[in-house]
């Protein structure tokens, strides 16, 4: 918006002066005095003026005819009806009728008239005077509703702009408080809906106390609008709403049943505005959080992968000096000790790995990149990555064609090895482990069955949770991460994962896999 | 196995990874070349072309795609990927971007000597020849013949030029983007894949004793597949 200052620009030639504005510059300097003086001064002032013009008859004595006299007189109540209100001008003109009467017209010094023409003359005279009070205070009551309703759209769009730079919510409502008692002398307090349901004090004026009557009043008002029920709206509650709906309340104070306050068009556009900035302010408020929690997620992330990296690296290394000295023809010591130091290594490799995808898996951080995939090809691969050192029997029964699955390749390997490796710890050596696969539904469901002591009713739950590990497990090594961390991948791909007894003994893992559904998007890329 | 002193470069900014690949190679019979970061690394391969390199995903200073896009733009060296695991995507594009194969760190010594010696050797062998032998396969693109350890076997066009594909990397990696593109021509996305995936299992049905446990094509967890050539881990 361009604003231009009407004082900045050439100065207009008098003759283009229009006669809006000639009337303006007449009833200001006419109407200045009425506020600022009191009545009696007023009052004193409208006779006083009477009583010049009388002075100037009886100076001039009837060398000017009566009636022009009344003329003069005429311009008094005209002066005094736009200078000093409606009660000086109706003195003035009952004042001047009399002094004309009694000074001026004969017989003089009485108020007998003879002259039948002379009644017509004062009577004209007082019901001018009268007609022509009554008008200039209309006049100049239009004049000060149209300097208010000015002064209110003023006040209205500065708090616009001022409202414009608040930034949080608390902000814009002390701001809007503060122009409130700036512009129209009224404390307000504002009542915000809290996210329990209920209204809440958002901002109360410093020294003023919104008391239980108000309150209750405010929330019987936001009650009515929220049922979406008008309401009796009083003056002095303004809904605050939004598109969304209401959001609150503005209330000025102090409260008074009897409303004697800004007009109320004008409150209700200071209550919209509010209710919008305070809007736009949440909106940025939570824009803000959102910034700050993805600021914060990053810089998990790349802690992550620090870790990661700082830790795996040098694992790295020595794995790889290990490697060759395991895969030699080394003497006998010297293998067995390079092998022992090689598989823990590999141990902690494993467990490095563990601990960061239970961070990553807290911290939200999982991609999870789904692509359609076969169950075979899975459970082989899981096969390979196993690390299987007596070479237990596993036995695998996949259900003849059974579709693919759409599912994070790695993720799922990683599940099934867990499992698997589960199996293997916690069943006796001489028995074998199964893997099934079957469709169930509109879902896959894999098995890993084992002949060991099952999981008690009471742990199963518990035993998917971090660092939990069942009873009677203390001998074998591990951490109690592999649970979790398959249910944190399983539950990532929308499936479940549960234990449940094998019949005959031992337990049965089971999870699920959603299916891949071809075609439905055949031309996407990827 | 002689490696008639080849020239190696070893890009990687782990020093103990260095140390050891140093160690390893040089024991091999290589020449070993050390870069500690990307840019190094490609005024070492504009100077000095080494025959191979051997590069670190994990650089500080450039992503390992973006070297070997750099390399590829005027060397053909084969390049071999280094990576720890949980890093499937950026071999992915890596291999993509013309990267030969890869390695997950850590590596057994062997392993890594194998690949190495492939990688050269596919290098000079360029003969004009219509069989081709990797691992247990053999093909002869002239009659589009398959044989398995001696033993023809018979396939659908497709699961031909699928095993063609796979046989001519000579026991190299095949993402699973240029498999869909060799074999099928046509664009990478989900229902390729799918196709891709039945393909395969198609011809595991009909070369592998055990579908579950493969012994000749080896899936590559995320990345792709191989022929196995007897230096891979098998279970």
């Amino acid at each position: 918006m361009n604003l231009v200052d009407p004082d900045s620009g050439p100065p207009r030639p008098p003759s283009r002066l229009s006669g809006a504005s000639f009337y303006n510059l007449i009833t200001k300097s006419l109407a200045a005095d009425q506020e600022d003086r009191p009545a009696g001064t007023r009052y004193l002032l409208a006779v006083a003026t009477v009583a010049a013009i009388t002075g100037l008859g009886i100076v001039l004595d009837l060398q000017v005819a009566p009636t022009n006299l009344a003329m003069l007189y005429l311009l008094a109540v005209v002066f005094a009806s736009f200078k000093w209100g409606l009660g000086p001008a109706l003195t003035s003109s009952l004042i001047s009728a009399l002094a004309f009467d009694y000074l001026f017209i004969p017989p003089y010094r009485s108020f007998a008239v003879t002259d039948a023409w002379y009644v017509i003359t004062a009577a004209t005279l007082m019901c001018v005077s009268v007609l022509i009070s009554f008008l200039a205070n209309a006049v100049r009551e239009q004049a000060t509703a149209a300097r208010r309703r000015e002064a209110h759209t003023a006040a209205l769009y500065s708090l616009t702009v001022s409202l414009g730079v608040a930034r949080r919510p608390d902000e814009v409502l002390k701001c809007a408080a503060d122009h409130i008692k700036a512009n129209f002398g009224w404390d307000v307090a504002f009542l915000l809906l809290a996210e329990t349901g209920e209204l809440a004090m958002a901002y109360e004026p410093p020294g003023v106390n919104l008391d239980a009557a108000a309150r209750a009043t405010a929330e019987h008002v936001f009650e009515l609008a929220a049922r979406e029920r008008s309401g009796p709206l009083q003056g002095p509650f303004q809904l605050l709403t939004t598109v969304e709906g209401a959001i609150g309340v503005m209330v000025l104070l102090p409260f008074r049943p009897q409303y004697k306050g800004p007009d109320l068009p004008i409150l209700q556009a200071v209550a919209a505005q509010v209710a919008s900035s305070i809007r736009r302010a949440r909106f940025e408020d939570r824009a803000r959080e959102v910034q700050v929690l993805r600021k914060a997620e990053e810089l998990q992330r790349t802690l992550l992968n620090s870790v990661s990296h700082s830790l795996r690296a040098p694992l790295a290394a020595i794995l790889s000096a290990l490697n060759p000295i395991a895969e030699a023809d080394a003497r006998p010591p010297i293998l067995e000790l390079a092998r022992i130091a090689q598989a823990e290594a590999f141990r902690l490799d494993a467990l490095i790995g563990n601990l960061l995808s239970m961070s990553r898996l807290e911290a939200m951080a999982l991609k999870v990149k789904r692509e359609p995939h076969d169950i075979q090809d899975l459970i082989g691969s899981a096969l390979r990555d196993l690390q299987n050192p007596e070479g237990r029997n596993i036995l695998v029964d996949v259900q003849p064609g059974i579709p693919l699955v759409s599912i994070d390749f790695l993720l799922i390997v990683n599940v099934l090895v867990n499992l698997l490796d589960n199996a293997i710890k916690y069943s006796p050596a001489d028995l074998p482990v199964h893997i099934d696969a079957h469709l169930a539904g509109a879902e896959i469901e894999l098995r890993v069955s084992d002949c060991g002591r099952g999981v008690p009713v009471a742990e199963r739950d518990l035993i998917f949770g971090k660092f939990a590990r069942g009873s009677g497990t203390s001998q074998t090594p591990g951490i109690g991460l592999g649970l979790p961390i398959s249910k944190g991948f399983v539950e990532a791909h929308e499936g479940r994962i549960w234990v449940q007894d094998r019949p005959g003994g031992g337990s049965i893992f089971c999870f699920t896999l959603p299916l891949f559904t071809a075609l439905h998007d055949a031309c996407r890329l990827t | 196995m002689t490696s008639n002193g080849s020239t190696i470069l070893v890009v990687d900014d782990e020093i103990g990874i260095r140390r050891v690949l140093k160690v390893c190679l040089a024991s091999a019979g290589f020449v070993v070349y050390e870069s500690a970061s990307g840019h190094e690394a490609l005024s070492v391969i504009s100077e000095l072309q080494p025959d191979l390199v051997l590069l670190d995903l994990g650089l500080p200073d450039m992503d390992g795609s973006k070297v070997v896009t750099r390399v590829r733009q005027s060397n053909q060296c084969p390049i071999l990927i280094l990576s720890i695991r949980d890093q499937e995507s950026d071999k992915v594009t890596a291999l993509d971007a013309g990267a030969d194969d890869y390695l997950i760190k850590p590596f057994g010594n062997r392993e890594l000597l194998a690949r190495i010696r492939a990688l050269l050797r596919r290098g000079r062998s360029e003969t004009l020849t219509t069989n081709f032998k990797c691992g247990a396969f053999t093909i002869d693109e002239a009659h589009h013949a398959a044989q398995i350890a001696g033993k023809p076997v018979r396939l659908t066009r497709t699961e031909y030029t699928l095993l063609k594909s796979l046989v001519h990397r000579q026991g190299n990696v095949a993402t699973h983007r240029q498999l869909v593109r060799e074999v099928w021509s046509g664009m990478y996305n989900e229902n390729a894949l799918h196709v891709l995936h039945v393909t395969i299992s198609n011809l595991r049905r009909k070369t592998e004793r055990d579908p579950l446990r493969p012994q000749f094509i080896v899936t590559e967890p995320g990345v792709g597949y191989r022929i196995a050539t007897g230096s891979q881990r098998l279970p």
